[in-house]
């Protein structure tokens, strides 16, 4: 095996020999908006001008900033190039950029509030708040080759465990930095670990670690972005975890639904083993691992540890009663230790910084008891209503405010804030008067949400709450796997009656039963995804009672939103007799003669929005 | 007519006695009244449930053995008027918390031992009893005609009635009584009837029969509580059943068609011959392990968009996996579809983010405009439409994917368009 500082040493003297590097993002989100085909455009200008020599185009994960993509960062420098197209920009960035040394400024970040243009990431809001740590080579590195991650300092935690540490050290040292689970339910990660090692050792078994990328919670992309971005980073952590509890092979459980991330953690393991990094005898010691990805197919509940281990086992996945832990008994009954990917990147950059260091970052103090704070930092998915959306980095103990008016950029369209939803299906609804709560475990779930993995949406005052906690509800009753009573047929009462109230047909005496039956579901099902069910229920009556006696009152959805209750109509004012929505209209419920105001059949109308999206006048209204 | 047959029956009913009581509260599982019924006095009433009762006597058997111990003496005999009949389900019955919380404990003396018996069983009769009101209905006495108990939970009156044309047979009388005193065929499901049958007149091993409606079948079922012949007790007191009509507000009644048989049982014989030397090839790549299967249907899924019936039957036989096992798989993962998907497959993304941006209206949009509903696939074999939680592309909300492609921010009045393109 070749020396990493030799292997770091080549790399980066090969990237400096470039005049710049330019960085293409291409995480999920920005290949959607065409990312793929800003690369290839750079490349062939650059070709045809012939300057590859010159300059090199890198395509890496996800920046973060998805709202402004696709994204172009020109390195050394920094300049952060947004909504690139392939078509126009590429060659006024390569001839004007590259050959004569200006700034594109039109195509620079532009401040939505106050119009100033940024010419580097650093001056940006959205990134200036953040302190990546699991992101830490994100946009910095090319996800898809292994020698970027080396020339970052990769894969030098791991030897130096291997050369001079022992697994007691190690675990010891995971415990001090208090990291939590990332994936949800918030166990310390040291703990677990230990706990795993001493049921090995106990029984005399090898252990095994896997990796839970299955990130199913509807809003949340953190891992995805996280495997896109950065795959040797999640191999490096779970060869750590597996030096320290002692196993020789490890699983990653990805979601079928992420297709790149599947091919680039693949293309990485695949390097690793090239490398000698995974294998028998890693760096000439007696250490042997390696990893194999499964795929998940599409099961909301195979994100629960013991669904998960049923799944990956070729059963249908469905949980089981919790008395025996998977640290004891996990996959094929060994001991195994489950962490999420975001935790397993976290590791080493604990190994190689120490405890000490990521103790000193967030909430609480950590380092006599894990539980007593959220150390480190924590990546959220910041979405919905909101400015500034993608995925952020920020130490934990940050207020929801800063994150959502300072780095998400406040809410678009001069529209008021009404909460953010975190957690997932099993967190909770978190209103306007706790937005300077700090983010941390333990403030979220008395706050009746819960950190989960990381989703944050944020909702302004057009999304109704009773239709959230009946879009979770709905969304955990497919889910279900059926296997206990109160989940499988509670969530349908639940769901029935918040149907029923959307269709303004609630009657006094519905808020009362939704309170019961939820509490009732959670406190007697299974697994954590019939146990947390109730969260969106309650957290939304708790904060917004209001909203729900206007619907089942007022017969009146105040957001909106539930189509039984509002009707569209079009301001005579603002009407210009464009025709437009009356040819767009698929019921043929709008009428008027061209240059004369429309009018809306509400018999005719099937509330279909489309009206309201093709206006250009705003003339159409809901109520 | 059936229906005038059922009526006939019930004008020949004659009413010995009646009492109309308040509707109960449930309070920690415990209705906190117990039902008595004497026959030879004819006399229905309502009794209070004691703190020491329910401290001293939990649970269904423990409730029956105490109302037991109340009636019976030193000589009692099982066909001895006051041997009880005893039925209860406990404060967790009827709670739907626990597998096992429906059943009802029945209890009398019984004419195989001479002495207590109890017996466990299924059917609804227990739950709504407790529904009604009741933690337990004690029957002592012996009637002079063929008499049934009818507990109206609806009207909150309970009768005994003389009731000479209904069969005996349980399976006969079951449904009669869940005719009558349904007020439609959704309501059947609220009747439950307990009945022993002919033969119990005959001989000591008669069982009671507890029915429920199953509303796939429409037939009312039957559950039997069987040990110590206590149908022949029953019996023995003249009793033609029990009836019970429950309030209409047991937690969300669905009807549920089965996954398999909507969708897999229709397509036998339209379904397209596959290659079976593939399927094999694909189940060894895979080492032909039992782990291993979900990502060898997922291969399968990939290539032939469906799993099919011969792709079933080869993994069956290569990795030994029960047929039953791999349809709980196939119908248990989203990735998996029994009917072939069409050629294009859209997925439109409802995830929280793409939700709280409308997604509901671009998801209609498609519908309308392919003319199917979501998870379903046109005619013509061309699209499937699904709805998706989460493409992780949340930052794009609300995104469509078609095929391998992502559309981000789509708008409903899009939707038109792109189908038109994929079309042509």
């Amino acid at each position: 095996m070749q020396d990493l500082e030799t292997i770091s040493r080549e790399v980066n003297r090969d990237l400096r020999a470039y005049k710049a590097t330019l960085m293409v993002c291409t995480g999920t989100g920005c290949i959607s908006a065409g990312a793929f085909n800003v690369r290839d455009a750079l490349n062939r200008i650059l070709k045809e001008k012939s300057l590859e020599s010159d300059y090199l185009v890198i395509g890496t994960g996800c920046n973060g900033f998805c709202a402004v993509g696709p994204i172009v960062v020109v390195q050394p420098e920094g300049i952060f190039y947004q909504k690139v197209k392939a078509k126009g920009d590429v060659e006024e960035i390569v001839e004007k950029h590259l050959q004569k040394g200006s700034v594109v400024e039109r195509l620079l970040y532009r401040d939505p509030a106050t119009g100033q243009r940024f010419q580097t990431m650093a001056d940006i809001g959205f990134f200036s708040k953040q302190r990546p740590i699991a992101l830490r080579n994100k946009g910095i590195i090319d996800p898809e080759n292994i020698e970027h991650y080396i020339g970052r300092g990769g894969y030098r935690a791991i030897r130096g465990i291997l050369e001079s540490g022992s697994p007691d050290e190690v675990i010891e040292s995971v415990i001090k930095s208090g990291i939590r689970g990332r994936g949800g339910g918030g166990f310390p990660a040291g703990i677990k670990w230990r706990s795993a090692r001493e049921a090995a050792l106990q029984r005399r078994e090898i252990p095994y670690v896997v990796c839970n990328a299955d990130e199913g919670d509807p809003g949340a992309f953190m891992d995805r972005s996280i495997i896109e971005a950065d795959p040797h980073s999640v191999i490096e952590g779970m060869m750590i975890g597996a030096f320290s509890v002692g196993a020789n092979e490890g699983f990653v459980y990805v979601r079928k639904e992420y297709p790149l991330a599947m091919a680039r953690l693949g293309k990485a393991i695949r390097q690793a083993r090239e490398r000698g990094l995974l294998g028998k005898n890693i760096f000439e010691t007696e250490f042997s691992f390696d990893i194999h990805i499964h795929r998940g197919a599409g099961a909301f509940v195979c994100g629960e540890s013991t669904a998960l281990m049923a799944s990956m086992s070729g059963k249908a996945g469905e949980p089981r009663a919790k008395y025996v832990h998977n640290v004891e008994y996990g996959y094929r009954d060994k001991p195994t230790v489950l962490n999420n990917v975001e935790t397993w990147a976290n590791i080493p950059v604990i190994i190689e910084k120490g405890s000490d260091w990521f103790a000193s970052i967030g909430t609480g103090n950590v380092r006599e008891n894990p539980w007593g704070g959220s150390s480190g930092t924590k990546v959220f998915s910041l979405v919905g209503a909101i400015n500034n959306t993608g995925l952020v980095e920020v130490p934990m103990g940050v207020t929801l405010r800063e994150i959502i008016y300072e780095i998400g950029g406040g809410i678009p369209g001069g529209r008021r804030f009404k909460a953010v939803q975190t957690g997932g299906p099993s967190g909770g609804c978190i209103p306007v008067e706790k937005l300077d709560m700090p983010v941390d475990f333990d403030s979220l779930t008395e706050a009746g949400s819960m950190m989960g993995s990381g989703g944050m949406i944020v909702m302004d005052d057009r999304t109704c709450m009773v239709d959230v906690a009946k879009y979770f509800t709905g969304f955990l009753m497919d889910e279900s796997c059926g296997k206990c009573t109160p989940c499988r047929e509670g969530l349908p009462a639940l769901y029935e009656t918040l149907d029923r109230i959307c269709n303004g047909q609630g009657k006094e005496g519905d808020i009362e039963f939704l309170e019961e039956v939820s509490e009732t579901v959670s406190a007697t099902s299974l697994c954590q995804l019939g146990g947390t069910a109730g969260n969106p229920i309650l957290s939304t009556i708790r904060y917004f009672r209001d909203e729900y006696h206007a619907h089942i009152r007022d017969k009146r959805c105040p957001a909106g939103h539930c189509k039984a209750l509002i009707t569209y109509s079009i301001n005579h004012e603002k009407c210009t007799g464009c025709t437009l929505c009356a040819l767009k209209c698929p019921s043929g419920a709008i009428t008027g003669e061209k240059k004369q105001t429309h009018r809306i059949d509400p018999l005719k109308c099937i509330k279909c929005g489309i009206c309201f999206e093709v206006c250009n006048f705003d003339a159409v209204e809901v109520k | 007519m059936a229906d005038k047959r059922i009526s006939e029956m019930r004008t020949r009913h004659e009413i010995l006695t009646e009492l109309s009581y308040p509707p109960g509260e449930l309070d920690r599982g415990y209705a906190n009244r117990t039902l008595h019924v004497d026959l030879d006095r004819k006399i229905i009433e309502i009794r209070p449930v004691s703190e020491q009762m329910k401290a001293l006597w939990v649970g269904g058997k423990g409730f029956d053995l105490w109302l037991m111990f109340r009636e019976i003496n030193s000589g009692t005999r099982w066909d001895s008027p006051e041997n009880p009949i005893c039925f209860s389900s406990g404060p967790l019955g009827g709670t739907a918390s626990f597998p096992g919380s429906g059943k009802t404990l029945v209890t009398s003396i019984s004419p195989l031992t001479n002495s207590i018996m109890d017996s466990n069983v299924g059917g609804y009769f227990g739950p709504y009893l407790k529904f009604a009101g009741f933690d337990a209905l004690c029957i002592v006495g012996k009637a002079d005609s063929e008499t049934i108990l009818c507990i109206d939970a609806v009207r909150n009156r309970i009768t005994l009635e003389t009731a000479p044309l209904e069969s005996i047979d349980s399976h006969l009388v079951a449904e009669e009584f869940t005719e009558m005193y349904a007020g439609s065929e959704d309501d059947k499901r609220n009747i439950a009837v307990v009945s022993a049958g002919r033969a119990a007149d005959h001989i000591r091993i008669g069982v009671l029969n507890f029915s429920f409606y199953d509303w796939r079948r429409r037939v009312a079922r039957l559950k039997q509580a069987g040990r110590g012949g206590i149908g022949r007790v029953f019996r023995d007191k003249k009793l033609k059943a029990l009836v019970i009509r429950n309030r209409d507000y047991t937690p969300a009644w669905r009807i549920v068609k089965s996954k398999v048989s909507d969708i897999y049982v229709p397509n036998v014989a339209s379904m397209p011959d596959i290659d079976r030397a593939s399927v094999r090839t694909t189940i060894s790549r895979w080492n032909d392990d039992p782990e291993y299967v979900i990502e060898m249907m997922q291969d399968i899924q990939d290539r032939d968009r469906h799993i099919s019936k011969a792709a079933i039957d080869e993994i069956n036989a290569m990795t030994g996996v029960p047929k039953a096992e791999l349809y709980h798989i196939a119908t248990f993962y989203k990735a998996f579809s029994l009917a072939p998907r069409g050629e294009v497959m859209i997925q439109v993304c409802v995830g929280t983010a793409c939700h709280v941006k409308g997604s509901e209206l671009i998801l209609d949009a498609f519908e309308r405009e392919l003319g199917i509903r979501r998870g379903e696939t046109t005619d013509d074999g061309r699209f499937s439409l699904e709805a998706v939680a989460c493409l992780g592309c949340c930052s794009l909300a609300p995104v469509v994917k078609i095929d391998e492609e992502v559309f981000g921010n789509a708008q409903a009045k899009a939707v038109a368009d792109i189908i038109e393109r994929k079309r042509g």
